[in-house]
């Protein structure tokens, strides 16, 4: 009797073990690098991935750093072989990283004709064909702002910004009022601090004139030809006619500071802004989208004559899966989450920026300026993706710092001359 | 009952063991030395012998090319821009905290003040408050668009006459490391104040006591007791603030990121840049080891500074 009663118990525990470990979900752990502002979106597409893998134990780990800190996180981690999953890389380092990140077969992607074409090729540049180097999530665009409320104290109304000439035009009208306006307030404002923002503003000029940075082939500076010279002088112009003075436009150390002064009022017409200027920025400084639209006006990048009119700078992050990735077609799940069409038309999921899908497009038509949005995205252009780009933007950067501050005694030809010498060295590997 | 032989070994055992626990004990601090100090050291040198980018450390491509990077550093007109700014910069910062400490500290230590505690409390608030905040801080004081100054000076007769009523505080190349250094000694006095004060608390109240019944002025007082015996503690708050300060670079990177076109760039933040943001690492490293070689150099001469002190008084 205690004999059966033994093989009993045995064979309850048994079953008890075999059913645990039969049942049991298989644990997986997704490692993620990415940028501090990422966690929402992390969140919402683990939780989607739970949904979708109820057989799954699914782990997220992920760790978050700021700009700098996100690359050289990257890159030590991937010396050491670290089996990451998902990262988040700036485009303009997807040359640095391309040979980390694992190709992913574009017949992999649902719907992967949505992404806007422009952000396709990019997302492509250094992929085998049939490939891409990843998903891109978000952008940003920038567009010329005036401050209507200061244009209307001047009697300035309906105001109509295309060309370089409109925008010299409201300049010299605000000036000969000048005495109408409040103390230390300038007719023009633009961006040339110690920051990136100093170029990619300028370059939205320099793309206008129909200039580029580098040759097509990125091997050669070009920014200092005819469009480069033309774009740097038409901040020289403001300069030379005191319609804005050096420290004016040197003083803010990054981008937002330059936008917070010019939502203050500090400047009557802005030479860019992002897009988020009527939107975050906005709301930093207690302004609602709606007060914004009221309060400022807003168009697409102007050009010189015969130039191209809405050209902008495209920022954003393509979420790649690492060469090392010991999920990959989870992590590919998870990237399409966090980059894809679903999750612009949920509340919650954290998104923000504009869309690169075209199916998520309408999701921005809240915005100030949705419009001028949606037409600037077609005119959008990147910076370039060579490991040698930032030292590239820093020589850019001094040039026109340097333009600006001796604007009567250098002409801009010449210090983009010496810039872009610097520039063939790097590139030449001098 | 133990014998006299094995009470001895005992003993003796016991005594060797003793000998060991000091070893142990401080076992911890020497492994923390080696593993976050000598150890980077090392690790930083070496790669200052590369020519070593991100995309290398990635590749594990970077290779050796001696002291190469060193000889470029000695060529960059950059390296020499920051080397000069960062000379003044400590120069200025180390001079005035150090100052202004001493007269903080010696104020605070005087009958003069009611609850010194309060106000030692009230001067650390710049000091542990954090590099960013104190950045954003001063952008709203000195920014020639936000800043209040500015935008006071253009309207006040006073700070007119002051010479105040200029807008370029941060833009102008000619001031922006002199602006830098003076928001720089306003975050650090606190840290002279603190070390300043112990040594001052450390002065017996006698001797001054018996300097007046002798008859010695205030002034006296301080020249011939005060000043001798704080001497060490103003040396060793000097190659520690020389020090700290050489490795500052978070406020100015908020304040002026460096600019414009390199006017406030210092070593340190020279450093920063070339590694983290151009991602040259085997520069970087040979730069940051000139930096500790400069920072070395100082220490070495205010020690000798300190001894021959010491020589004297003996």
């Amino acid at each position: 009797m205690r004999r059966v009663w033994f093989l009993l118990l045995v064979a309850l525990v048994l079953t008890l073990i075999i059913g645990t470990v039969g049942f049991a979900k298989q644990k997986v752990t997704l490692k993620v690098i990415s940028r501090t502002w990422a966690k929402e979106e992390i969140e919402w597409a683990w939780k989607k991935l739970q949904e979708n893998h109820p057989e799954l134990d699914i782990t997220i780990e992920y760790h978050l750093y700021e700009y700098n800190e996100t690359r050289t996180q990257l890159a030590i981690r991937l010396s050491r072989r670290e089996p990451i999953d998902v990262m988040t890389v700036d485009h303009i380092w997807i040359g640095e990283f391309k040979d980390m990140i694992m190709q992913i077969d574009k017949s992999k992607i649902k719907g992967y004709d949505d992404w806007l074409p422009s952000f396709r090729a990019l997302m492509e540049k250094y992929a085998e064909k049939g490939k891409t180097l990843g998903l891109y999530a978000s952008t940003d665009i920038r567009l010329i702002f005036w401050n209507k409320e200061l244009m209307k104290k001047l009697g300035i109304e309906n105001v109509k910004i295309e060309t370089w000439d409109d925008v010299k035009k409201y300049a010299k009208m605000i000036k000969e009022k000048k005495h109408l306006l409040p103390e230390g307030v300038k007719p023009i404002g633009f961006m040339a601090g110690n920051s990136e923002h100093t170029n990619s503003r300028w370059y939205d000029y320099l793309w206008a004139a129909g200039g580029d940075i580098l040759s097509e082939d990125e091997t050669k500076a070009v920014f200092n030809e005819e469009p480069g010279v033309e774009a740097l002088e038409f901040y020289g112009w403001f300069l030379k006619n005191g319609m804005v003075s050096p420290e004016d436009v040197l003083s803010p150390p990054n981008g937002a500071v330059y936008d917070e002064a010019f939502l203050n009022g500090k400047f009557v017409i802005s030479l860019g802004n992002g897009h988020w200027l009527g939107t975050s920025t906005a709301k930093n400084v207690g302004m609602t989208q709606e007060e914004f639209v009221k309060k400022f006006g807003a168009a697409l990048i102007p050009a010189p004559e015969g130039g191209e009119r809405g050209t902008t700078v495209a920022g954003g992050y393509i979420w790649c899966i690492s060469k090392f990735s010991k999920h990959p077609d989870l992590a590919l799940e998870f990237i399409y989450y966090i980059t894809g069409p679903e999750g612009w038309n949920v509340e919650g999921t954290g998104k923000s920026g504009i869309p690169t899908v075209k199916s998520a497009l309408h999701t921005i038509d809240n915005l100030p300026y949705a419009d001028l949005i949606k037409e600037a995205l077609k005119h959008a252009r990147f910076r370039p993706t060579i490991p040698e780009y930032p030292k590239i933007a820093e020589i850019i950067r001094d040039a026109i710092q340097e333009y600006v501050m001796n604007y009567d005694k250098v002409s801009a030809k010449e210090v983009l001359d010496k810039a872009a010498k610097k520039v063939n060295e790097i590139l030449q590997g001098k | 009952m133990p014998s006299r032989a094995s009470v001895a070994f005992r003993k003796e055992r016991k005594m060797k063991r003793r000998k060991y626990i000091p070893i142990l004990l401080i076992l911890p601090a020497i492994l923390m030395l080696v593993s976050l100090t000598i150890f980077p050291l090392v690790w930083a040198f070496f790669t200052s012998l590369k020519k070593m980018t991100l995309l290398d450390l990635m590749l594990g491509s970077g290779r050796y090319t001696g002291f190469k990077n060193y000889l470029e550093a000695f060529k960059d007109p950059l390296f020499w821009n920051s080397l000069k700014n960062s000379l003044i910069f400590v120069g200025i910062s180390v001079g005035g905290q150090v100052g202004f400490g001493l007269l903080l500290a010696t104020i605070l230590h005087s009958r003069l003040v009611k609850a010194p505690g309060i106000f030692r409390a009230l001067f650390l608030v710049p000091w542990i408050a954090s590099s960013v905040v104190v950045g954003y801080s001063w952008i709203y004081i000195l920014d020639a668009n936000l800043g209040f100054l500015p935008a006071m000076a253009t309207q006040s007769p006073f700070l007119s006459f002051l010479g105040l009523n200029r807008r370029d505080w941060l833009t102008n190349p000619n001031i922006v490391i002199y602006v830098l250094s003076v928001i720089n000694i306003w975050k650090g006095t606190a840290f002279s104040m603190l070390m300043q004060s112990a040594g001052l608390q450390s002065i017996p109240r006698s001797l001054y006591e018996s300097a007046e019944v002798d008859g010695a002025t205030t002034l006296q007082k301080f020249v011939f007791i005060t000043l001798p015996l704080l001497t060490p503690f103003i040396l060793i708050n000097l190659i520690m603030t020389t020090m700290i300060t050489f490795n500052v670079y978070d406020v100015i990177l908020v304040i002026t990121g460096g600019g414009p076109a390199h006017a406030s760039e210092v070593l340190s933040l020279f450093v920063y840049n070339t590694g983290f943001s151009q991602g040259e690492l085997g520069y970087a490293a040979a730069l940051s080891m000139i930096l500790l070689i400069v920072n070395l150099s100082i220490t070495i001469i205010y020690f000798m500074m300190l001894r021959y002190g010491e020589m004297r008084t003996a």
